[in-house]
């Protein structure tokens, strides 16, 4: 019953939303009927800004130079019809890299060219740098980025978000370039994380080397309400996003499953199974000290020879206690069902 | 396959013929007002105009693996030797961006022939709405080498062969050799969904997003009969996997100026179409074991475990952002409220007819009726009152409530006992975890010098816990951070931090009493009312003293080198800790190195080494002769953990003849080690000859070379020439050498370390156009 349900409300929710497609167009979308609107006042020489939109930049700035920026006209920002984007407006390029009056204008013979109001990149400020992008993009994700971890690092938007090419790398689906397995976002991170690009090369990982997963899939870089700059408010409903099967509650909790996840594993990749940061029996062995077995010191000579343990082999103590996440079975207080 | 790829070609040759038509009336459209006075400004404008135009792309061909490997298909789908077809495409559309017309469309695919495939569509008209449509799958390859002698091996019923022999240890299943069959252990996920966004008035919009998710297959679980004692029996078999799991997510956003605001509903139900494993045992009841009913041994024995029940999870969720007028301050906060349920009915204690018949408890209730409130909330002010000085303040609340109820339990052991009664050992009462979390953190940084920042931190953090042997841990953490970027050649950044965790009285016994009737309780003498040696001290929540220090160095001493150091370190010491975890630290540290020496040349290097180190302690006892063995000072052992990695990488992109050609390539090497040392003083008085004396190491070497070669033969026509390979050898002391009968009490199945020497080329042809 719930089954259907939940696909109706799925379903549901795509009509609905063809169905609004219809609804008449907010400010963002110009009428077709009504008149251009002017967005801005056209910028004037007198006040800073360059005159001549766009072309004016793409007249030295075209194709043949070492790195063309033409590309960006191929993307969202790049939209005249909708007025909030940057190419909405006269401004054009200046949008995004305030007044280039100065830049536009011939130097004399030798002085350097003026450079625009804004620069990005290593020289330019990162609060100077972010404050166009955050003019447009406070919300949605970006609505904790004051304060959130990347940006008491000074890392700038730039740093990880080109502009000028024809697609963002980091908004690149998983995959992107299969043969190779490149993975376009994940590399941008480990610029500044080396310690998670090693890590995913582990024996057991997620499958980000693969490029079948993303940084963005379970952390929010932009700031987030959680910890660690989490997609979801802890690391157990992040975690639960795709191992929904672990969520419970169950009968018989295990109170470090019912607290943390990390408590046990290690999410960017371990040398143990199952992303574990310990193996068995010894990871068990620092919460559980009870007579007899658990307490026993497994040594070499539980390894395969005249007395295997089943306690150190194979899947140690899950070979009797599979269910550490927890179990629901009412004769499972033991974790054996 | 053959016909997959077929309908698939002729799909994407459908699509092909539709996108590469020109756009009806791109002239018509064209709402750049450049008035074309001349050629010269006419082809300025069709120039301009297709810069804007976004390049789509279809890619087929076809690839050879030269051997099967389940572990090198993990993920990707690549586990079989042979041909396969390759196949991607991103098929993008949009209304000319001088245009008044925003619409775009964009259709891809990836992996299509692969079991990792990808498929997505989207249309929209950007500053209106956008809608969107995907498919994905992911396969989990685990192993094909698994040995069983179960019939139905995946299934949820498990049976023996005709004719299995029984034993009450594996070396006695003389029929074994000859049952054993080889399966798969391997899961695929496939996700199928869709949203959109919609624009609404008054800087409104609305997004929404449909997922569903389901997952087959198998995974390795345990079939056991039997309890302590010395008399378990088990089989490491294959429990199946048929979930479900349904998404929603919708938000409401308001975007303004100064002020944010999102209100969302997240909604997740998880349904798991089986609700139990059955297997019958494949032992006779071991001898002197009183405990093991007799109806308990091969053949009437039979044992079942639960799956994973059905549960779902509702969420409100809020957040906002305001940015004020002064001080560049900015608070943003966020709460979310959620509701986990799950009251999926309960198995009965026993699936043994014989102690079904003889209980004489029924359950106390016919489900759980989970519940779990969880409450979240967080707020930060981020504000700069001077130039250089930036405060920020952060508070985060986490609360999970636990409203399960609780009851007692006499539960049946192994399905291999008969019940026993209120007073007895296997009366159990569960135990309902709550959880409270107070997190708050202030810094301070001032720009001492140009770009050179001192950052100071303060953060204390309090945990709540109900039944736990610890009820309020509390921690301080300090921490001081220098960032220097005073030239955009030179960025240094050094953080050191310490913390100091304590609790309130540890109570050992806690979980124990409360999780036992007090009927038992009344049999135990006062010095018995425990499970967990008194000593030991759970890592979690034990008092600890971390010291963590960390740096990167970043130089670009000219344009075409940049070359960085990190450096990380993090150090527990769990000082009052005698039994459990006494202490771990972690440290790493990374070499990395980029040279573009020319544009069209880049090569990059790193290496990277990590150790982890683990140092914890124990102390056998028994249960007969607790006290005596727990004064024992003979009786206490040590164990520790030594993970070293290595990681060393290396990448170029090169582009030749006026880019017509590009290579790229990557290359790395991994090697892990893991060393383990267990020391003791009790040793048996006789030790069998050839008994293991030392762990050997834990290893596993990666070699992985990718290479590919595009040429453009035309603008629109490519050819990419790639090669793959990569080889993994490991060396696992708990896999190696394990037979199905290696161990007398658990039949294992058998399966090898995942060593594989793979090669992969592939070739295809590129069709790039606008």
């Amino acid at each position: 019953m719930r089954r259907r349900s939940l696909a109706r409300a799925g379903l549901g929710t795509l009509v609905l939303g063809a169905a609004l497609a219809a609804w008449p167009a907010p400010r963002g979308q110009a009428d077709p009927e009504a008149p251009p609107e002017v967005l801005a006042e056209s910028p004037s020489a007198g006040d800073g800004w360059a005159e001549g939109g766009v072309e004016a930049c793409l007249e030295c700035h075209d194709e043949t130079e070492a790195k063309p920026i033409g590309a960006i006209l191929q993307t969202r920002h790049a939209t005249r019809g909708d007025r909030r984007t940057p190419f909405a407006s006269e401004r054009g390029c200046q949008s995004c890299h305030g007044r280039s009056g100065a830049h536009v204008k011939k130097p004399a013979d030798g002085e350097a060219r003026a450079p625009t109001e804004i620069r990005f990149g290593p020289k330019a400020p990162p609060e100077v740098q972010n404050a166009p992008c955050l003019s447009c993009h406070q919300g949605g994700e970006r609505m904790h980025w004051k304060g959130s971890a990347h940006d008491a690092n000074q890392v700038a938007c730039a740093s990880c978000h080109p502009m000028h090419v024809a697609e963002d790398p980091m908004l690149q689906p998983a995959a992107e370039r299969p043969e190779t397995w490149r993975r376009a976002q994940a590399d941008a991170c480990f610029q500044c994380h080396p310690q998670q690009r090693a890590q995913i090369h582990r024996i057991s990982s997620h499958p980000l080397k693969e490029g079948q997963m993303r940084c963005s899939d379970c952390h929010n870089s932009h700031g987030s309400m959680g910890d660690f700059l989490l997609a979801r408010q802890n690391v157990n409903e992040t975690c639960y996003g795709c191992h929904a099967e672990k969520r419970g509650p169950f009968l018989w909790e295990h109170a470090p499953a019912r607290e943390d996840c990390g408590i046990c594993h290690e999410a960017h990749g371990s040398n143990h199974p199952t992303l574990l940061r310990t193996r068995g029996p010894r990871l068990c062995q620092q919460c559980h000290q009870a007579a007899f077995h658990p307490s026993t010191a497994y040594t070499a000579g539980g390894l395969p020879g005249p007395t295997p343990a089943d306690q150190l082999l194979l899947r140690n103590c899950m070979n009797c206690h599979p269910e550490v996440h927890g179990s629901n079975h009412p004769s499972g207080p033991r974790f054996t069902r | 396959m053959g016909r997959r790829a077929a309908a698939a070609t002729a799909a994407l040759s459908a699509c092909l013929w539709v996108f590469s038509t020109p756009a009806r009336g791109a002239e018509e459209d064209l709402g750049f007002d450049l008035e074309a006075t001349g050629p010269e400004e006419g082809e300025r404008a069709r120039l301009l105009r297709e810069l804007g135009l976004p390049r789509s792309f279809v890619e087929l061909g076809t690839y050879y693996q030269s051997d099967d490997s389940y572990k090198f298909g993990d993920f990707t789908g690549l586990d079989q030797e042979g041909f396969g077809v390759l196949g991607n495409f991103d098929l993008r559309r949009r209304a000319p961006w001088e245009s008044e017309d925003t619409w775009s469309l964009r259709l891809s695919g990836y992996n299509l022939g692969l079991d990792s495939r990808s498929l997505r569509a989207e249309y929209g008209q950007q500053g209106r709405f956008d809608v969107f449509a995907d498919f994905a799958q992911l396969p989990k390859l685990w192993t094909d080498d698994v040995w069983s002698p179960y019939r139905g091996f995946g299934g949820p019923y498990l049976e023996l062969p005709p004719g299995w022999v029984a034993s009450d240890s594996t070396a006695g299943f003389l029929s074994l050799g000859g049952d054993l069959r080889r399966h798969d252990i391997e899961q695929l996920r496939r996700d199928l969904g869709g949203g959109f966004s919609l624009l609404l008035p008054f800087d409104l919009e609305l997004q929404a997003r449909y997922n569903r998710e389901t997952r087959e297959g198998r995974k390795l679980t345990s079939a056991l009969i039997g309890s302590s004692g010395g008399n378990p029996r088990a089989a490491i078999v294959a429990e199946p996997i048929d979930y479900e799991t349904q998404e929603v997510d919708a938000l409401l956003r308001f975007d303004g100026e100064r002020g944010q605001i999102e209100l969302g509903y997240y909604l997740s139900h998880f349904d798991d179409a089986d609700e139990s494993l059955t297997w019958r045992t494949a032992f006779l009841r071991p001898p002197g074991s009183g405990t093991w009913d007799p109806s308990a041994s091969f053949p009437s024995g039979l044992g079942r475990k639960a799956t994973p029940p059905d549960n779902v999870f509702h969420q409100i969720r809020g957040s906002g952002g305001y940015s004020l007028p002064w001080w560049n301050t900015r608070v943003t906060g966020g709460m979310a409220f959620g509701w986990l349920r799950q009251d999926q009915s309960f198995l009965p204690y026993t699936v043994n007819p014989i102690l079904a018949a003889s209980l004489t408890r029924d359950l106390p209730r016919g489900d759980l009726d989970g519940k779990i409130d969880t409450t979240a909330l967080t707020l930060r002010v981020d504000s700069r009152p001077l130039s250089k000085l930036r405060l920020n303040g952060h508070f985060r609340y986490d609360d999970r409530d636990n409203e399960t109820p609780r009851d007692v339990y006499v539960y049946v052991p192994g399905d291999a006992q008969l019940q026993g009664t209120l007073a007895g050992s296997t009366a159990r009462v569960n135990r309902p975890y709550s959880y409270q979390l107070k997190d708050f953190r202030v810094e301070a940084a001032y720009e001492i010098y140009r770009r050179t920042e001192l950052a100071a931190a303060y953060r204390y953090q309090e945990i709540e816990r109900t039944f736990s042997e610890v009820e309020e841990t509390g921690e301080d953490f300090y921490t001081l951070r220098l960032t220097h970027y005073p030239f955009h050649w030179l960025s240094l950044r050094v953080e050191g931090e310490v913390s100091e965790r304590e609790g309130s009285e540890y109570e050992g016994s806690l979980p124990f009493l409360e999780g036992t009737t007090r009927q038992h309780l009344a049999t135990l003498a006062p010095g018995e009312r425990f499970e967990n040696n008194p000593e030991l001290r759970k890592f979690y929540f034990a008092d600890r003293e971390r010291s963590r220090a960390r740096g990167t160095l970043t130089l670009m001493p000219v344009d075409w080198l940049d070359v960085s150091i990190a450096v990380d370190n993090t150090d527990d010491d769990y000082d009052h800790t005698e039994i459990g975890l006494r202490r771990t630290r972690a440290f790493s540290y990374t070499f990395d190195v980029s040279i573009t020496p020319f544009e069209s040349f880049t090569t990059h290097a790193f290496y990277s080494n990590e150790r982890f180190r683990t140092r914890q302690s124990g102390h056998a006892f028994t249960g007969t002769n607790a006290q005596a063995d727990l004064a024992d000072p003979a009786r206490r052992w040590r164990a520790s953990d030594e993970d070293d990695v290595d990681t060393v990488g290396w990448g170029f992109d090169l582009h030749l003849f006026e880019a017509r050609l590009t290579l790229e390539g990557d290359a790395l090497y991994a090697r892990s080690e893991d060393e383990i040392d267990v020391e003791t003083r009790l040793v048996p008085l006789v030790v069998p000859p050839g008994t293991p004396t030392a762990f050997p190491t834990i290893q596993s070497d990666l070699w992985a070379v990718s290479l590919a070669a595009r040429y453009r033969f035309t603008e629109n026509v490519s050819l990419r020439l790639g090669y793959v390979f990569e080889r993994l050898e490991v060396d696992d002391w708990s896999v190696d050498q394990l037979l199905p009968a290696t161990l007398p009490r658990v039949l294992t199945p058998g399966q090898s370390t995942p060593d594989y020497d793979v090669h992969l080329v592939a070739l295809s042809f590129i069709y790039e156009f606008r």
